[in-house]
């Protein structure tokens, strides 16, 4: 059976939008964005194999190996490439496995506020009206507080611990995935295959759930990854201001200021190092996920 | 004094990008005498805007002119640079575009706007060319002119903006205008003023006029010689008279076989298979049998749709107080009643209510007050029994835009299959697949279909595929609002024969709603004519038609473009 052709209409191009996809992901700084953070990903993934010591088990720290700089050689042989901290513990070694904490920490709260921030946006842009006003002007609130402050005060009440860390940035953070999606919620609704899905009689939960959700998350994307550089940093300010994750599994930002103390004395590499890699994650996501959002916009795409 | 204003000679232009080269415009050759309105005509992606545009060379990026001329004034305009072609665009070739809305400033005064252009091609003072900006105002006809210069684009109706844009046109006082689509985006009974007011300037300032259009209802009013265009060539160019009633190339023939006529209704377009090549038919079902004509508890009523004064107002602008709230009303006091198997029209300019009255029946937006009955059964303020969801399911809609009535993110199959399943009116899997096909068979498209993307269908395609979904909730009552306005009129002849044939096999209730009385009159046993939220006029299409009562009705039929009187 011959499919029906109509030779007025214009052509439709099929599957070249893949080949501009991959075109643009081979621009010079989003190949180094890309490799550094799957270098980062492998490195907090495979930490306890990477790290040449285990910065935490404790019949392995001497408090002899205590500041040591870059390059010196620890008591049991191996080299500190990047120095060692005041308790005598490998800053490489911390670095690795602090890169983990902060992406654990990082990506589940961005997770966590996704998922909520999807829940919200999708209700407000989908039923519109009062119940809308009143979970933006909710969602005005919270944004209207830094996102510092609100941290600080709910790890106050929360406690500490790696989980309170994550729900607090998660609270944080979900106002502003719920008011991204809202607006792609409610262009989307407008359009009449929202309508059509009404009009055969879908539960409103089924068309918000097979119809709206699936249109509206593409924006999401590009914020969920700049999201997570932004939570990594938080957390960082968070933990140097010594709220954050404990300093028996510490992060990034708990690292660069266990070494502040010694900062003045000459030994920078306490702080600087880890600083570095902070720098480093932060920018990579960064710059991936501004690529992303060209290379997702379609009006990008010449 | 009759002499060739403007001379394109064997024009190509290409679009190069890197999947393919589009030929958009192939060996075009035309020329423009002045006092003359001449017409290209055709179907989108047939090149014509783009000769519009490489005219006066704004060619959009990957469009390149790679061969022929463009004689204007014993200039080539091909060769000339930006700085040359910007004086000529200002002097000597005039632009009207479609929207008149984007088209002027909206942060400038009407007057300063024409000032500005005026000084800019004219080199005189203020003074006079503030004179001559009046003048002009006055000579596109608008009245008033001197007070309106003040006045800014948002305060003028589509019509008036786009006789500013026309006065803007004329204000270097070229001695060629290129119209695209001028009238596209306005009401029939403004088209109609406007197309007067183009043709009288043209012989009164001796002006070559091209006009850009798909609609041959307009070059029928207005162009002394037409071009058809097909897929980036001339079929034929010659004389209205002579092309319209006595078309040569095959598809001008069906071009004209395609638009809807507004004299006599019959019963099928014919003729019309050139542009849609091998067009594979719908397949017959055998309903006796077919899953398709098995329905549950049937009602027996020969009142399908009964609306009794039924009220809709929208807020315009909000307020604590009621007193400082301003509503609009969009349906008003409506009372009407469709019978079983009939074919009801609503006819109407933008903004009359017609599509309102789609939704409110449809159940898409809530009722004020009033009464919708569904086979005697009320569906307004209702709680949600069994009688009143099939009463509901009962009614489909098909709906104006086909790329945005269909979710992008789901496959062709499952957006067909949707209604299916929801329902359980199907036993199984296999049953629903088998269902689907034949429905995607049933409006004309093959089972290829199933597994793909809307994006991958053209808009004709995708209106098939939104006929068959509204199918598959077995509607006894199809609401189509607009069902073909944003389709080309050969894919909009195909899509009627086929609503048509629907119609007839399946003994469907049919609410048609359209702006397009030509359309209307094919469509619809009944009609009724609604304008500011009222009903005018109800009355069998062919009373409508012949003897209209309403005074609005008999204007509206009076201004409905002919192309019956040159054929």
């Amino acid at each position: 059976m011959s499919e029906v052709k109509f030779i007025s209409e214009n052509k439709i191009n099929i599957g070249t939008n893949s080949k501009i996809l991959l075109r643009k992901f081979t621009k010079p700084s989003t190949l180094i964005s890309l490799g550094l953070l799957f270098l980062i990903i492998f490195c907090a993934l495979f930490a306890s194999i990477l790290a040449p010591t285990n910065p935490y088990d404790l019949k392995v720290v001497s408090i002899l190996d205590s500041r040591l700089s870059p390059g010196d050689k620890m008591l049991n042989g191996t080299v500190a490439w990047l120095g060692t901290d005041g308790a005598g513990r490998d800053v490489l070694s911390a670095i690795i496995f602090g890169l983990r904490t902060s992406l654990v920490v990082a990506i589940s709260s961005a997770v966590i506020a996704l998922i909520a921030g999807l829940f919200v946006g999708l209700i407000a842009g989908f039923y519109g009206g009062k119940i809308d006003s009143f979970l933006m002007r909710i969602v005005d609130i919270q944004l209207s507080f830094p996102a510092i402050l609100v941290a600080l005060v709910l790890l106050a009440l929360l406690g500490k611990g790696i989980d309170k860390v994550i729900i607090a940035l998660a609270i944080v953070q979900w106002a502003i995935y719920a008011r991204t999606v809202r607006a792609a919620a409610i262009v989307e609704r407008n359009k009449e295959y929202i309508q059509a899905a009404s009009c055969l009689g879908l539960s409103n939960s089924l068309v918000i759930w097979k119809h709206l959700l699936p249109n509206s998350i593409s924006p999401l994307i590009v914020l969920a990854t700049l999201q997570t550089a932004h939570s990594i940093s938080i957390e960082a300010t968070l933990s140097f201001l010594g709220v954050g994750v404990p300093i028996t599994e510490p992060s990034l930002g708990s690292l660069i200021s266990n070494g502040f103390d010694f900062i003045l004395s000459g030994a920078y590499w306490i702080t600087f190092f880890p600083g570095l890699m902070l720098l480093a994650t932060v920018a990579a996501i960064n710059i991936f996920g501004d690529q992303l959002r060209v290379v997702l916009n379609p009006r990008a795409n010449k | 004094m009759i002499k060739n204003l403007l001379d394109i000679d064997n024009l190509n232009i290409r679009f190069f990008s890197d999947q393919e080269t589009v030929n958009a415009v192939r060996n075009v050759s035309i020329t423009l005498k002045n006092a003359e309105v001449l017409g290209i005509v055709g179907e989108s992606g047939a090149g014509k805007s783009t000769i519009g545009n490489a005219i006066v060379n704004l060619l959009d990026a990957p469009g390149e002119i790679v061969e022929g001329k463009v004689m204007f004034e014993g200039q080539n305009l091909v060769d000339l640079d930006d700085k040359a072609m910007r004086i000529i665009r200002g002097k000597k070739i005039g632009m009207i575009f479609q929207d008149p809305q984007t088209s002027l400033n909206p942060i400038m005064t009407i007057g300063n706007q024409l000032i500005e252009t005026i000084k800019f091609t004219k080199n005189i003072d203020d003074v006079s060319a503030y004179n001559e900006a009046t003048e002009l105002l006055g000579s596109v006809g608008i009245d008033n002119p001197k007070l309106r210069m003040k006045a800014y684009p948002h305060q003028f109706s589509g019509g008036m903006r786009q006789r500013v844009v026309i006065a803007l046109s004329l204000a270097g006082d070229p001695d060629v205008i290129i119209a695209d689509e001028p009238t596209t985006a306005l009401d029939v009974s403004v088209q109609a003023q406007i197309l007067e007011l183009i043709k009288s300037l043209c012989k009164k300032r001796q002006l070559g006029v091209i006009i850009i259009t798909h609609d041959i209802g307009v070059i029928a009013n207005i162009a002394d010689r037409v071009t058809v265009m097909y897929n980036g060539s001339i079929v034929e160019t010659g004389n209205v008279r002579q092309v319209l009633s006595s078309p040569k190339h095959d598809y001008t023939k069906s071009l004209i076989a395609a638009v809807p006529r507004a004299d006599v209704k019959l019963k099928r377009f014919q003729s019309i298979d050139f542009i849609e090549g091998n067009t594979q038919n719908h397949k017959f079902i055998n309903l006796e049998t077919h899953w398709l004509g098995k329905k549950p508890n049937q009602k027996n009523s020969n009142k399908a749709i009964s609306i009794n004064e039924l009220n809709k107002q929208f807020i315009l602008k909000k307020a604590i107080f009621f007193k400082n709230r301003i509503y609009l009303k969009a349906v008003d006091n409506v009372s009407f009643d469709v019978k079983k198997g009939e074919s009801f029209g609503i006819v109407g300019e933008s903004g009359s209510g017609k599509s309102t009255i789609a939704r409110l029946i449809a159940g898409l937006v809530n009722v004020d007050s009033g009464s919708i009955k569904i086979f005697d059964q009320e569906i307004v303020n209702q709680k949600n029994t069994q009688e009143v969801i099939v009463a509901q399911r009962d009614v489909q809609m098909i709906f104006q835009d086909p790329y945005s009535s269909l979710n992008p993110r789901m496959r062709v199959q499952d957006i067909i299959a949707e209604p299916i399943k929801f329902y359980q009116t199907a036993s199984n899997n296999k049953e629903i697949n088998q269902i689907v096909c034949d429905l995607l068979n049933h409006v004309g498209l093959s089972e290829t279909a199933l597994l793909k993307f809307p994006n991958q269908f053209s808009g004709g395609q995708r209106q098939r595929i939104s006929i068959a979904r509204a199918l598959a909730s077995r509607p006894k009552i199809l609401i189509c609002d607009e069902p073909t306005s944003s389709l080309d009129v050969s894919v909009q002849a195909h899509i009627l024969n086929l609503l048509k044939d629907l119609q007839d096999e399946l003994s469907l209730t049919m609410l048609f709603i359209s702006h397009d009385l030509p359309v209307i009159r094919q469509m619809c046993d009944k009609v009724a004519v609604m304008r500011k939220g009222k009903i005018c006029e109800i009355n069998s299409t062919e009373n409508i038609f012949k003897n209209p009562r309403d005074p609005y009705t008999k204007e509206i039929i009076s201004l409905i473009p002919k192309i019956e009187n040159i054929r």
